[in-house]
């Protein structure tokens, strides 16, 4: 059976050139990069060549650059920095008030579950901004929910779960006004694991101070991510040990992935200029939506013109998603409910709950997301099959 | 033909899935995340549910990817608190004896865990139970042959001493017609043979037997954290005339046919709780009658009492069953001589015979039966065969 990989959100395969620039530093190449002999010294330049590559692609300087071990260890890393960092000197300006903190409901969990960890351990106020029904988050509803005492907000560039783009630039530009008129200034994270395939990654263009990023979603490898923090931004470290970057985050750093990690934006970057590769994934995403809404009693979640043009996430009125994934899988396609995070769980998706979706609603919805390898025959071939299956499963519904 | 495996990362689903796959089926592997509760992770005790932790699915996940079978994990966590857990704190709350992994079978593996199994396209689903399945075919009508029914039978395992067809009472026509008992022929010794010759992860793992939703030694552990306070106060013990003569430190420390201990000078003492069970083992020296030890016939919920009389007032010669379920619908059967019942798990069958009244079952035993239990299941069996069954209602 050839199978079909429609769940490009979740993870990429790495990109054979990727793979072929990190083997020389497994067993070859294989210095600690803060050794001080040559050994170290090869593995070093490696680091920072990669860094230097990056921080061209950010549009920043290597220094603002933090390799992590991922997006979640990224998103970590921003918030509990910040929020620590912060705590002492704004006792003093809002009169020992809690630093307040706004985000969207629809983020990924982990930046929901680190802020609802802070505000469940009394370190923060929150506020979470609920998107409209389209998935979007609106300005204005940033801009009541500011306070005196806001030090951070968080709103993540692409949703994983639906696909929809958010106003990043836009929210940029507004917390930029509104820190020349106070005191206490706001810095502006963005959860940008999801954009980086498909949307300008150009942090003075997006007016961001913190932005996350993960390798393995671009053809890079697991396991390895960054945090864009700008000069001056306080950043309190959340591991401990020796001084790696710039005593931002210590550990060995991970040389092989750091330059599969360079190596993956590069690809990205050729990738690009050649060709203007968002239309061609646009064209079949166009095609798999309409294809799809052809059933009857379904939708589409999350805005169709401020979209992601990999995601397609639509839903299925009296069809359980996971069994629709479960099918799927046995006919050899790849989809997902929601995050993979979450999948095998009964539990609505807090991403389509806080669109305003009905939780019945929410059971039936699936997410393909394409990737560069993806063809029209794969696009036929679900459509193919899905139609029998919703009707399949739409037979034996417990929700009649 | 597909075939569903409900795998728990023990021996007996490991080797199920093993033989079913050598037979050249198209297996799934399915793994029930079950509710376990929160509170007894969160003290001392870091435990998930023990048929469904984290070391029990990746057991199942080391199988299946062995066999190179798809697994999936279906989380049943909330209807199995709703359907399995909630009834097993509502009948404590009545002072009756829960037998959760009846209901288990009944809501969850074969009701719910099967529904899944039919939506990604299993024509069966098959277990490790220790039981068999037969089947035997009847025309509709006597002179219609066009129309053949297919009727199934629930039978005893081959392994006495693992046979589990009392727990499978429950299950209905339709169930039984999907399922698979590839063990129900064959004795545990050889099922753990099988699993060293397959070389299968998990064949050293041990049995698991109790209650598989709390980590809590005991069930009274349990409870203290789901039941009002009142459950768990000291009151009086009583006699069948009423005659006070004790303290009891909670009518739900007791079981019928319990033989109790008095302590006649102290108060309840609430640290006692959990260790109850081991004192009344060990309290010969406390009984309030010099001569004959005493056990508890019953409760007086109202009157928080425990009823106690000697060892002859725990034997009875009937009891009542209700909700019933009968394999065969309805069942003329229950007539034979040979109807035996089995009033509790791992319990002798005694011979009995069965009047049928108001849609319970009177049921009077050849001799009299010690610790009748409410809530227990009463399992009705022809030789080998399952009748079906109901709940003691006393």
């Amino acid at each position: 059976m050839n199978k079909i990989y429609l769940d490009h959100s979740a993870t990429t395969p790495v990109d054979i050139d990727v793979m072929e620039a990190m083997l020389p530093y497994f067993s070859e190449k294989f210095g600690n990069a803060s050794s001080v002999h040559s050994f170290g010294q090869e593995a070093r330049s490696a680091v920072d060549n990669a860094r230097h590559q990056i921080a061209e692609f950010l549009n920043c300087k290597s220094t603002e650059v933090i390799f992590t071990s991922g997006g979640s260890e990224a998103d970590n890393l921003a918030i509990k920095g910040i929020i620590e960092a912060f705590t002492p000197d704004l006792n003093e300006i809002t009169n020992k008030k809690k630093p307040h903190l706004i985000t969207s409901a629809f983020e990924h969990h982990a930046v929901l579950e680190t802020v609802k960890e802070l505000e469940a351990d009394g370190k923060i106020e929150a506020t979470l901004i609920k998107p409209n029904r389209d998935g979007l988050i609106e300005l204005s509803d940033i801009e009541s929910a500011i306070k005196k005492n806001t030090v951070l907000v968080s709103i993540m560039y692409v949703n994983n779960e639906i696909g929809t783009v958010q106003p990043i630039r836009a929210i940029g530009q507004l917390i930029e006004k509104i820190n020349k008129e106070r005191d206490q200034r706001i810095f502006f994270h963005s959860d940008a694991v999801q954009a980086a395939e498909h949307f300008n990654m150009n942090v003075d263009y997006l007016h961001v101070d913190l932005l996350t990023m993960s390798a393995h979603k671009i053809y890079g490898p697991k396991g390895i991510g960054l945090l864009y923090i700008h000069s001056g931004v306080p950043i309190k470290h959340q591991i401990i040990g020796g001084g790696q970057e710039y005593k931002k985050r210590a550990g060995t750093e991970n040389v092989a992935s750091i330059v599969g990690f360079a190596k993956a934006l590069e690809i990205l970057n050729t990738k690009s200029k050649i060709i203007d590769d968002n239309k061609g994934i646009e064209k079949l995403r166009d095609k798999l939506i309409d294809g799809l809404l052809k059933i009857p009693n379904s939708f589409l979640n999350g805005s169709r013109k401020y979209r992601s043009p990999a995601n397609v996430n639509i839903s299925f009125i009296n069809a359980e998603g996971e069994a629709i994934l479960l099918n799927l899988d046995m006919e050899g396609i790849a989809a997902s409910t929601g995050s993979a995070c979450t999948s095998g769980s009964l539990e609505p998706s807090h991403v389509l709950i806080s669109m305003g979706l009905k939780p019945e609603q929410c059971h039936g919805s699936i997410r393909f997301t394409l990737g560069r390898k993806t063809t029209e025959a794969e696009i036929d071939k679900v459509l193919q099959v899905m139609p029998g299956i919703i009707e399949k499963l739409r037979k034996m519904s417990p929700f009649k | 033909m597909r075939i569903a495996v409900a795998m728990s990362g023990g021996v007996d689903s490991s080797v199920v899935a093993k033989i079913l796959h050598d037979r050249g089926h198209d297996l799934v592997g399915l793994f029930l995340k079950l509710w376990s509760d929160p509170l007894s992770e969160n003290k001392s005790c870091q435990k998930e549910n023990r048929c469904c932790n984290w070391e029990a699915l990746e057991d199942a996940r080391m199988v299946a990817a062995k066999l190179e079978i798809p697994f999936y994990v279906i989380d049943a966590k909330v209807e199995f608190k709703k359907e399995v857990v909630d009834y097993f704190i509502e009948e404590y709350k009545n002072l009756r004896t829960p037998n959760p992994c009846i209901v288990c079978n009944e809501t969850i593996k074969f009701d719910l865990l099967m529904k899944k199994a039919l939506t990604i396209g299993c024509e069966r689903l098959a277990t490790g139970h220790y039981a068999r399945i037969s089947q035997n075919s009847k025309f509709k009508k006597q002179n219609d042959k066009s129309k053949i029914k297919t009727e199934y039978n629930l039978l005893k395992g081959v392994d006495e001493t693992k046979d589990q067809s009392y727990m499978l009472y429950r299950l209905k026509q339709d169930q039984l017609s999907k399922v698979l008992f590839p063990l129900g022929e064959m004795r545990k010794k050889a099922v753990r043979d099988l699993a060293i010759e397959y070389d299968l992860p998990v064949k050293e793992k041990p049995e698991s037997q109790e209650i598989c939703f709390f980590a809590d030694r005991d069930y009274r552990t349990f409870l203290r954290r789901y039941l009002p306070e009142n459950y768990f106060l000291p009151g009086e013990i009583v006699d069948a005339e009423g005659n006070i003569i004790g303290k009891h430190d909670g009518l739900l420390n007791y079981t019928i046919g319990q033989r109790k201990g008095i302590d006649q000078n102290s108060k309840s003492n609430p640290s006692r709780l959990a260790r109850a069970e081991e004192e009344i083992q060990n309290c010969s020296s406390e009984l309030i009658n010099d001569k004959s030890p005493l056990y508890v016939t019953g409760f007086d919920a109202k009157k928080n009492q425990l009823v106690v009389g000697f060892d002859e007032d725990v034997y009875k010669k009937e009891m009542v069953v209700s909700n019933l379920n009968f394999i065969h619908t309805p069942y003329p059967m229950l007539r034979t001589p040979d109807l035996k019942v089995k009033i509790r798990y791992h319990h002798p069958e005694i011979a009995c015979k069965v009047v049928k009244k108001n849609g319970e079952l009177i049921v009077k035993f050849r001799k009299p039966q010690r610790a009748i239990t409410p809530g227990q299941s009463a399992v009705f069996y022809i030789g080998d065969e399952v009748i079906g069954g109901g709940v003691i209602k006393k």
